[in-house]
């Protein structure tokens, strides 16, 4: 399961031995069908890449790199315990279902209040019931459109974005 | 078992294997976002969260689209980037973020190690830029990939790439002067 940086793993490979741990990261995180992880070299991660401008014999880069790695030498060396993973993961499903139970509950109340609203209203005053009914289609049709319209606007700023 | 093996028992609600794959891919997330955020707390607390989004949406995953790793790297770019859009109003953030890449400088620097001067050009960048180049430079994604992650086009990916580093490899050659 965990990484151990061996080049032979077809991911990449490690450009020098002090560039291990970046290695690791690299190749942990490397998409399974991405181009770069179909190069055994790693040096032609992305063929069509016309403006990459990365070179591993740039001193730039091997600056860049060490800063980098700089970094990771903050942090600790091995991940928390597992039980405290298992505590995340039991508190987070306990919460999600709690909330799910919350919603629900929320979703029932409202619509038995509508419900009992619209049929106490039909029961006293027919008339103003059908009004209510009517100004309430009215509101719907006009709220489903101003969404469209809201859709179509958001979809054509992302084209030409 | 294999990560596979680890992934579908997780999906089907095993408790300890999605503890165990979090586990295993902890530290990568954690490194990978102090290096976007360059703050160590807010770094932590990023990655809390993608491990709290990766329970939630575990049954969202689809192996066949891209690694467990890539897909925390996915969730955790996103929340980084929307939590600095939120963040972005308060008139504070800049120069909070700032002082938290000095902090981290006193902190390499105490650890009896330099501290490269590019570091200090790379905290000035914006972060979607300094978020490129690090899962472009460092992770070695492809630019649809990192498009992808970061919900924009991927020519877009690339002009900000190319910029951010034009700006770095111009303070690089400065601080060679």
């Amino acid at each position: 399961m965990k990484n151990d940086g061996n080049p032979s793993n077809g991911h990449g490979t490690e450009r020098q031995d002090s560039d291990a741990h970046k290695f690791d990261d690299k190749s942990a995180a490397r998409p399974a069908n991405s181009d770069a992880a179909r190069h055994s070299d790693g040096s032609a991660t992305q063929s069509d890449d016309a403006l990459d401008p990365f070179d591993p014999f740039d001193p730039f880069e091997a600056r860049l790199s060490e800063g980098f790695k700089r970094l990771d030498t903050l942090l600790p060396e091995s991940p928390p315990g597992l039980y405290q993973f298992h505590n995340l993961v039991q508190q987070t499903k306990l919460q999600e279902k709690r909330r799910s139970v919350r919603d629900l509950v929320l979703f029932l109340a409202t619509a038995i209040l509508i419900l009992a609203g619209w049929i106490i209203s039909s029961a006293l005053d027919p008339e103003v019931f059908i009004q209510l009914l009517l100004i309430f289609s009215a509101l719907s049709l006009a709220g489903g459109a101003i969404a469209v319209v809201q859709g179509m606007r958001k979809n054509r700023g992302e084209i030409s974005q | 078992m294999s990560e596979s093996q680890w992934i579908t028992a997780a999906k089907r609600g095993d408790d300890d294997a999605l503890a165990h794959l979090l586990q295993e891919n902890y530290l990568l997330v954690l490194k990978y976002l102090l290096k976007v955020t360059l703050n160590r707390a807010n770094a932590e607390d990023l990655t809390q969260d993608t491990m709290i989004r990766a329970i939630q949406k575990i049954h969202l995953y689809d192996e066949k689209q891209s690694k467990f790793s890539t897909w925390l790297i996915t969730i955790a770019t996103r929340l980084y980037l929307d939590a600095r859009r939120k963040r972005q109003r308060e008139s504070t953030f800049l120069a909070e973020e700032a002082g938290a890449a000095r902090n981290l400088r006193w902190q390499v620097e105490q650890a009896a190690d330099s501290w490269p001067e590019l570091m200090d050009a790379l905290a000035d960048l914006q972060s979607d830029v300094r978020t490129a180049i690090i899962l472009k430079h460092y992770y070695g994604y492809a630019y649809d990939e990192i498009a992808e992650m970061m919900k924009i086009p991927s020519g877009t990916v690339k002009s900000r790439i190319h910029h951010g580093l034009q700006i770095l490899r111009k303070e690089s050659l400065q601080s060679e002067e």
